[in-house]
């Protein structure tokens, strides 16, 4: 890029708007036919909020079909932030069909690719493979793959091309024939695979090109699977047998095809003799197939089931290998129950606590007649007593199972506290987790647990320091961040700076992951590794539309907002247009799962939603949270009407599947009302707004005030009234027209009453149930020996920074 | 019940229950992503179906990420990466995926003559498993996990000095690319070079 261009950037970015169109004039005046620098004047327009001047010019240069790559890519950058995709598409798409050189192509091709469109990459590689050159058969894979990839990822193509395109692609590959390697052979099997094509080829194409030679393990899942597929029993039979021989691979899944080929070819017996004398006395695998064979010819587990527990009980795989046959009508609940009690052992070391875990977990899942639920939460603290010497001899890092006696127990409590009674038995886990995180400080379903719990608590501080414990980065921020940062603006002390840092770091790391992504799906391309291509794509896509990332966008906004942080402010909004769109694909990455995979591995739906900061929040809730911000200070009645559009649809779907709390729900009606104005003039709207803001859901009482609902509740309200008071500063309305004034009062009434009177109400509220808290967990026998008043004095000192915070708003 | 499959770019969002460990490196997405381009074919996980049946599903309990480099007789399979979920430890998984890695190497495409890898000193445990599939000590690499380059070959550090551990395959006929006593072989790391 020229010394000028870069001024001119530099003028965009900064907002001299004024400045940047006089340097682009001045450009202009020296090469007036230049389309580049007239795409840069309508990008100037865009950036200077003259949307309808940046889309008439950029629809007069596209008409002139310009050919320049760098015309091209600023061209198709300014239709897509004006949500004109089929332009920006096709401004490429023209200028190729008159100008087929390989400098556009492989522009348009890259630009693409860092959207991680897939069908646009398939447009551009046909054009590449029409070019050839040098790299002709490398271009046909790019334009064979992309067709595959295309109906794969379901990226806008028609019914017709899902059709059309995967016989197009397996045209092409057949050109190629014979493949040169195990790449091309893959694209040609899923694209075969794909148009329904004979399955015959597939295998015929995969054993020309292996020969005599080992199986690539991407084409011998492929072998086994479409064998499988074509009943060709022999055949699958045969090849599962090499792989478990002659390559000496123990693969469960090749085992179960190697059952069902040997069933199909009544071979029963002899399966049962290779799957008991593999490798001398057989393995883990073919203990688990022997099961599965019984389970396939309707005979009694209990005998294989036994065999394998003899040998893998006391591993901590024991009971989620077996658990994923407990659903066979045949498997024996009753009377494997009865085995696991007649070889309870003593719990010694690892092996026997390992073993009893698993008895437990298993009690656990099939609940027999005689479960009871207080006798199992005795049994588990009394292992948990019993082994917690063990964590003493222990390597800091090395895994503990006994943990699971505890969690066990925790999500029973939880499950069974009756209602009113939850914050109790919340800090009463709290206690027995702290304890057991501090005997194993490493164990990250802990740390998880004791994340949620304290936020439910609303003990930010505390949670936050468990949550570092885990040392989160990377991918695990999309996945597990949500579990400290939900509703993370209203709920949290946010003068605390370590909070504040994670919401950036967050925000950092969606944009740097996005461009590695792009350039590795370019390598993937240039080196030939084209079966991780198709995934690469939807990890990038899944990150484009990561729900955590639109969250955390609008949290940003809030908080930035809150706190008169310009910077998170405008990190925020850089994500607005993906939040608004309805063509990016929401996808929700977070992790939900792995701090449930303790005791029978399963989710109990009631404490889920017991200690949930709030409805779970996805897409609809960030729409109305943006929509609501963006209605405050736009003045354009175009674009209020815009807005107010988008708002009823995303309402709608709020009614069908309810994102909002009651508090925030009631903060963006008033919005939505209070917005109405603009459009009708109609200054009794304003009475509507009052009788709304004098009526908002009642305030949390009774325990739920130690709970994140009560900062929760009056951090709404106090950002409401303070949205209230920037929207009437921003609109004019008539002077006469004193119900505005009264409503301007009203928010500085409202705010000044929480910085007094309900901050101190608060306190004084929670205090009192503190103590009841208190004395309801110390007096707890179970909890006898542990450090419980210790664990009660950093809630209250959490929960008192928290609520202290609504004064500063 | 362990099958062995290739790794993709998505099994990324399937890593928490392994990495999620203390002693598993969370890497960057751009390095999984970098194994993955070059050597797609050495780069796998293993899975398990798990409980319960109502709803099986694949969880990824461990995964290998293996290269090649080197050139001439110093071409070889470098294991950068195994690791394995809690829960499906002391089964030999790690072994089983080490295996894997061996055998597809030893042959075509690849036909590397040794495999190599380099674990702390003090990691025992790992040392004896590494022992136990044939592995041996070829050289101590000084410094290797330090935070600062050493400058003294013969500083010996246990807290940040690394074994780098060989294992010659069918290719290396005359067993050029091991050696006895490599415990006694101290090098600095620049000079870990193929």
């Amino acid at each position: 890029m020229s010394a000028k261009d870069q001024l001119i950037f530099a003028a965009i970015n900064e907002g001299a708007h004024k400045q940047a169109q006089q340097l682009i004039t001045k450009q202009l005046k020296k090469q007036p036919k230049s389309t580049y620098y007239l795409t840069l004047q309508a990008y100037a327009y865009l950036h200077g909020n003259k949307a309808s001047e940046a889309s008439s010019l950029a629809d007069k240069i596209a008409a002139q079909t310009p050919s320049d790559p760098q015309t091209l890519e600023m061209l198709s950058i300014v239709f897509k932030s004006l949500k004109e995709y089929k332009k920006a598409m096709l401004v490429y798409e023209n200028a190729a069909k008159k100008y087929p050189t390989m400098a556009l192509i492989t522009s348009w091709f890259s630009m693409n690719l860092d959207n991680m469109d897939a069908r646009g990459m398939q447009k551009a590689a046909m054009y590449l493979a029409k070019l050839g050159g040098a790299k002709q058969r490398d271009y046909t894979c790019y334009a064979a793959l992309c067709c595959y990839m295309a109906v794969e990822l379901e990226s806008g193509t028609t019914e017709l091309e899902q059709k059309l395109f995967p016989s197009l692609g397996v045209r092409m590959m057949e050109k190629l024939q014979p493949f040169q390697n195990c790449q091309e052979v893959y694209i040609y099997a899923k694209l075969s695979k794909a148009a329904g094509q004979e399955a015959q080829l597939v295998v015929d194409a995969i054993q020309t090109f292996t020969g005599t030679n080992k199986l690539d393990l991407e084409l011998q899942i492929i072998l086994l699977e479409t064998l499988a597929l074509m009943e060709s029993w022999k055949a699958l039979y045969e090849t599962a047998v090499r792989i478990l021989y002659d390559y000496n691979l123990d693969d469960y899944n090749t085992w179960k095809h190697l059952i069902t080929s040997g069933l199909k070819l009544d071979k029963s017996e002899i399966v049962r003799d290779l799957l008991g004398t593999y490798n001398g006395k057989g393995s883990r695998n073919t203990l688990l197939a022997t099961i599965a064979l019984h389970s396939e010819l309707k005979q009694s587990l209990h005998a294989p089931v036994v065999a394998y527990y003899e040998r893998f009980g006391s591993k901590p795989c024991g009971y989620p290998d077996l658990a994923s046959f407990h659903a066979d009508e045949i498997f024996a609940s009753q009377q494997f129950i009865e085995y696991l009690e007649a070889q309870k052992p003593e719990v010694t070391d690892i092996d026997t606590l390992t073993w009893v875990v698993n008895h437990q977990r298993f009690k656990l899942l099939l609940r027999t007649s005689a479960f009871s639920t207080k006798k199992f939460i005795n049994e588990n603290f009394q292992y948990y007593e019993a082994s917690k010497r063990l964590l003493q001899s222990k390597e800091k890092t090395d895994f503990y199972l006994g943990d699971e006696l505890l969690l066990m127990n925790c999500a029973l409590l939880l499950d069974e506290a009756e209602e009113g009674k939850f914050v109790e038995s919340a800090a009463k886990c709290l206690v027995l987790l702290e304890a057991a995180a501090k005997a194993d400080h490493h164990e990250p379903h802990l740390r998880i647990w004791l994340v949620k719990l304290y936020s439910f608590l609303s003990c930010s501080s505390l949670a936050l320091k468990h949550y570092d414990v885990m040392n989160i980065k990377q991918m695990q921020l999309d996945l597990l961040s949500h579990h400290l940062l939900g509703r993370h603006s209203s709920t949290i002390n946010f003068s605390d700076n370590l909070m504040l840092e994670k919401l950036e770091q967050l925000n950092k790391f969606y944009p740097q992951t996005a461009y590695e992504i792009q350039h590795f799906t370019n390598e993937a391309f240039e080196k030939g590794s084209y079966n991780k291509i198709v995934l690469m794509v939807d990890l990038g896509n899944k990150l484009v539309g990561s729900v955590n990332k639109m969250i955390a966008a609008v949290e940003s906004i809030k908080l930035g907002k809150l706190l008169g942080n310009k910077a998170l402010v405008r990190a925020g909004y850089t994500e607005a247009a993906n939040i608004r769109s309805e063509t990016v694909a929401k996808s929700d990455n977070r992790d939900f799962r792995t701090h449930w995979f303790f005791g029978t591995n399963q989710t109990n739906e009631k404490v889920r939603d017991r200690m949930a900061i709030g409805p779970k929040q996805t897409n609809v809730w960030c729409q109305l949270q943006l929509l609501k911000e963006l209605l405050i200070t736009e003045t354009s009645e175009a674009k209020v009407k815009q807005l107010h559009k988008e708002m009823n649809l995303a309402l709608a779907r709020e009614r069908a599947s309810p994102e909002l709390t009651a508090i925030e729900k009631w903060s963006v009606e008033i919005m939505v009302a209070l917005s109405q104005y603009h459009t009708s003039k109609d200054v009794k709207l304003i009475d509507a707004v009052l009788s709304l803001m004098e009526s908002p859901p009642p305030a949390p009482r009774g325990s739920e005030l130690l709970t994140w609902k009560a900062v929760h509740h009056h951090m709404v309200v106090a950002e409401l009234a303070k949205s209230v008071q920037l929207y009437l500063s921003v609109h004019s309305f008539p002077k006469k027209y004193t119900k505005v004034y009264e409503l301007r009062d009203m928010c500085g009434n409202q705010l000044e009453a929480l910085r007094d009177e309900t901050v101190a109400s608060v306190k004084q509220g929670q205090l009192q149930e503190f103590m009841v808290l208190e004395s309801k967990v110390l007096d707890w026998g179970i909890l006898v020996g542990y450090d419980a008043q210790l664990v009660l004095n950093g809630i209250r000192s959490s929960m008192e920074a928290n609520v202290a915070v609504l004064r500063r708003i | 019940m362990t099958s062995i499959k290739p790794f993709q770019a998505t099994d990324i969002f399937e890593l928490n229950p392994i990495n999620l460990d203390p002693l598993t490196e969370n890497f960057q997405p751009a390095f999984y992503l970098q194994y993955l381009t070059e050597w797609p074919s050495l780069f796998f996980k293993s899975t398990e179906i798990t409980a319960p049946a109502a709803a099986p599903t694949d969880v990824c309990s461990g995964y290998m990420m293996g290269k090649t480099e080197g050139s001439g007789i110093n071409w070889h399979t470098h294991i950068t990466a195994v690791t394995v979920n809690s829960h499906y430890r002391r089964l030999g998984l790690a072994s089983y995926l080490c295996l894997y890695l061996q055998e597809s190497t030893s042959v075509e495409p690849h036909n590397a003559y040794f495999v190599d890898l380099f674990v702390r000193v003090t990691n025992k445990l790992a040392i004896n498993l590494y022992e136990k599939l044939g592995y041996s000590i070829y050289r101590r690499v000084v410094g290797y996990y330090g935070s600062s380059y050493p400058s003294d070959r013969n500083k010996l550090d246990d807290a940040s000095d690394g074994f780098d551990m060989r294992l010659s395959l069918p290719r290396d006929v005359k067993k050029e690319t091991v050696r006895e006593n490599g415990h006694k072989v101290y090098v600095l790391p620049d000079e870990v070079k193929f």
